[in-house]
């Protein structure tokens, strides 16, 4: 059993093979050993304990080349409900599973957020994020949707 | 990114995340999408540009290729490979060129398929060679296996699953019926195939005889098209899966006339039936059946419930279609044997079907008919939702979506049994009485609509013409076009009607001297493949 506490000091208990899906936790559990001390840590655990006892990743799998990450939506259900949250807490989770090191719910994040953008217009995109068009002049912006043109599907 | 004052509770955005988590973002998104967000703003579009493994998903869609996932080269070397082999095949520069002789002069059974070439001979021993990939470090390799079949009619093979097909010589029994017996092997020795939970042999009894066979693997199934070439018998076409010997599929008619896997489910043929409303005239169709729908009894063309015909356009009175046939290579969710660790391959979406007419008018004209997977998967929504047999007209797909053209007479890849098609690539040899007694040109057509668009869009060295159709004056040699006009034939010339069609092709040809003449042209990923079949009988195999 380890005790965990969150940023805002709230202090949870949970079992170590649980927990340790996270690689950062995992490692600061070796650090500490087997004493009592709290490890801090931000809101995963209800994703650790629904995955609880699915296969780790292997240490030294390579992201870029792994077989087993598709392009597509493949996101389980539970997943999906659990990472449907708003915009800014999805950000968050992303940022989470990456100091933390949880490379599944990472991929369920980016690929959530990859599927918010399949299809959308740069414009959408833009208004979807928030983000400014910081384009000067307008005709770099025509330039490179002319060259964009053999992507898209006809 | 942000200055050190105070930090105000600022709303978290897509762009205050890391780097590293928006290009792995990025990375999931398809390559249309992805292009897109260049225009969003100047952050994404650098990081689009500078990062190497979105560069790479970039180019391998432009090139009509997929990640090889067995390799696990860097994605800087994957990338550099994949540009120095896409420059080569632009403008047919190999690397290197290897001849191998041709076992029983002429006259045995060859195949290509996989990137093995394999030759049977006399002494029922196969040969097959794994030829070379220079930019994908693939290394030649030869081996020699002899199956304890007594007598091959055919066979073909599947390199990926390790699987060797081979068609006895059918026994005649008494009822005049033809008892076929399919074996199931291991390609790497011969042996009786592990994965096959049955015996090891399919048998088959269908009408008699069959003048040619057409054996093809596409992952869980078998197909062999039966061409009885109206002759006696009856054409048949069967799909088994081959690992426990079930049949899915079995046809028969002389309506049909070749076939070639669609896809994962959908068997794509090709159609030549009279119709009785305009005379006899003969009718072309391409016919698109769901085998995993429509059950595996015995149906004729009337009694398929999930089919969609393709229709082509129509022949004037006078000319009469003879010969048919269609391909497509690789099959269709094909990947290369994960110890070959090719570092990427063929994707499967980029791919063609060619359909070839040879008619008669007063002369014997060829037609190709070039089909991308697309136009028809496109078109299946149509598939088993109205009544018996849908039926497409030529004007609602073929003008926009295909190519329609006329094919050099003196090219014999037709008559014999050739592979000249690979992905996007279709290949057509010339001899060439102009330049050089003897020599040959080769043709490559490619159809890959992105390289293509991509190609004419930064204007890399290509022309951009007005050509009609492969009227070789048009081409010099050592030269590339990219051909966006529409072919057309004037109504009443071959066609009833004007039949115009526009999907565009880059066209590279080259000369290559050679001391006899050159019969047919092969393609296959990395290898382009002169099959001669006069003097001194030999593949010549350039590879890339």
């Amino acid at each position: 059993m380890v005790t965990l506490v969150t940023s805002d000091n709230e202090k949870f208990n949970a079992e170590k093979e649980v927990v340790e899906r996270s690689v950062l936790i995992k490692n600061m559990l070796e650090d500490v050993g087997e004493s009592d001390q709290p490890i801090p840590l931000p809101m995963f655990l209800e994703y650790c304990e629904h995955h609880r006892g699915e296969p780790l990743p292997a240490p030294d799998a390579d992201t870029s080349q792994d077989d087993t990450r598709k392009r597509t939506t493949d996101i389980s259900e539970w997943d999906q409900k659990f990472i449907t949250v708003d915009q800014e807490m999805l950000f968050e989770i992303i940022l989470a599973a990456n100091y933390l090191d949880i490379k599944s719910l990472l991929d369920v994040g980016c690929k959530t957020v990859a599927n918010m953008i399949k299809g959308k217009t740069p414009e959408e995109i833009r208004k979807l994020f928030n983000i400014v068009n910081d384009f000067t002049p307008r005709r770099r912006c025509a330039q490179i949707k002319k060259e964009n043109e053999w992507a898209e599907d006809r | 990114m942000e200055s050190d004052t105070e930090p105000k509770k600022v709303e978290l955005g897509i762009l205050d995340l890391p780097t590293e988590i928006i290009i792995s973002l990025l990375a999931d998104l398809d390559i249309a999408t992805l292009m897109r967000c260049k225009l969003v703003c100047r952050f994404l579009l650098n990081i689009i540009q500078e990062t190497t493994i979105l560069t790479y998903a970039i180019e391998l869609a432009v090139s009509g290729q997929q990640d090889g996932v067995s390799s696990k080269l860097p994605v800087t070397e994957k990338l550099t490979l994949l540009r120095n082999r896409q420059s080569c095949w632009n403008v047919l520069k190999w690397s290197s060129q290897t001849q191998y002789p041709m076992q029983n002069h002429g006259g045995g059974l060859w195949e290509l398929f996989g990137d093995v070439l394999a030759q049977h001979r006399h002494d029922k021993s196969f040969i097959f060679v794994q030829l070379p990939g220079y930019h994908r470090g693939i290394p030649e390799r030869q081996w020699v296996v002899k199956p304890e079949v007594p007598d091959v009619r055919d066979f073909t093979m599947e390199p990926s699953q390790d699987l060797l097909v081979i068609l006895e010589t059918p026994r005649r029994t008494a009822r005049r019926s033809g008892y076929h017996r399919i074996h199931l092997q291991k390609l790497s020795t011969g042996a009786k195939h592990p994965l096959a939970s049955h015996s090891g042999v399919i048998e088959h009894f269908s009408s008699a005889p069959h003048t040619s066979f057409l054996i093809q693997v596409s992952s869980e199934y078998i197909g062999i098209f039966f061409n009885a070439n109206l002759n006696f018998a009856t054409n048949e076409f069967a799909v088994w899966e081959w690992k426990t010997g079930q049949r899915k599929l079995h046809l028969m008619g002389d309506e049909f006339r070749s076939s070639c896997f669609l896809s994962d489910k959908h068997i794509l043929l090709l159609l030549a039936s009279s119709s009785n409303a305009d005379g006899g005239q003969t009718e072309v169709d391409l016919f698109v059946v769901d085998f995993e729908q429509e059950g595996s009894e015995t149906k004729s063309l009337m009694d398929i419930q999930y089919g969609l015909r393709f229709a082509l356009p129509r022949f004037k009175q006078s000319v009469v279609p003879f010969k048919f046939a269609v391909r497509s290579d690789p099959s269709p969710s094909w990947n290369p044997h994960p110890d070959i660790k090719a570092p990427f391959h063929v994707a499967h979406t980029a791919k063609i079907f060619i359909a070839s007419l040879w008619i008669q008018e007063h002369f014997i004209h060829h037609l190709a008919l070039v089909v991308p997977q697309s136009t028809l998967l496109s078109r299946l929504n149509l598939l088993g939702a109205m009544t018996n047999n849908p039926k497409l007209a030529w004007k609602d797909w073929g003008p926009t979506e295909s190519r329609l053209m006329k094919l050099p007479m003196e090219n014999r890849s037709f008559d014999i049994w050739a592979c000249y098609v690979h992905g996007t690539k279709f290949v057509v040899p010339e001899r060439s009485f102009r330049s050089r007694a003897n020599s040959t040109t080769i043709h490559l057509l490619d159809f890959n609509q992105k390289a293509l668009r991509n190609g004419v869009f930064r204007d890399d060295g290509l022309q951009t013409d007005v050509i009609s159709d492969m009227d070789s004056s048009l081409i010099y040699y050592n030269s590339s076009l990219c051909v966006i006009a529409s072919t057309i034939f004037r109504a009443g010339d071959l066609f009833r009607e004007e039949v115009s069609t526009r999907l565009g092709y880059r066209w590279i040809a080259k000369p290559i001297a050679l001391r006899e003449g050159s019969n047919s042209l092969m393609c296959s990923e990395d290898s382009v493949i002169l099959v001669q079949d006069e003097g001194d009988c030999s593949y010549h195999v350039y590879s890339f």
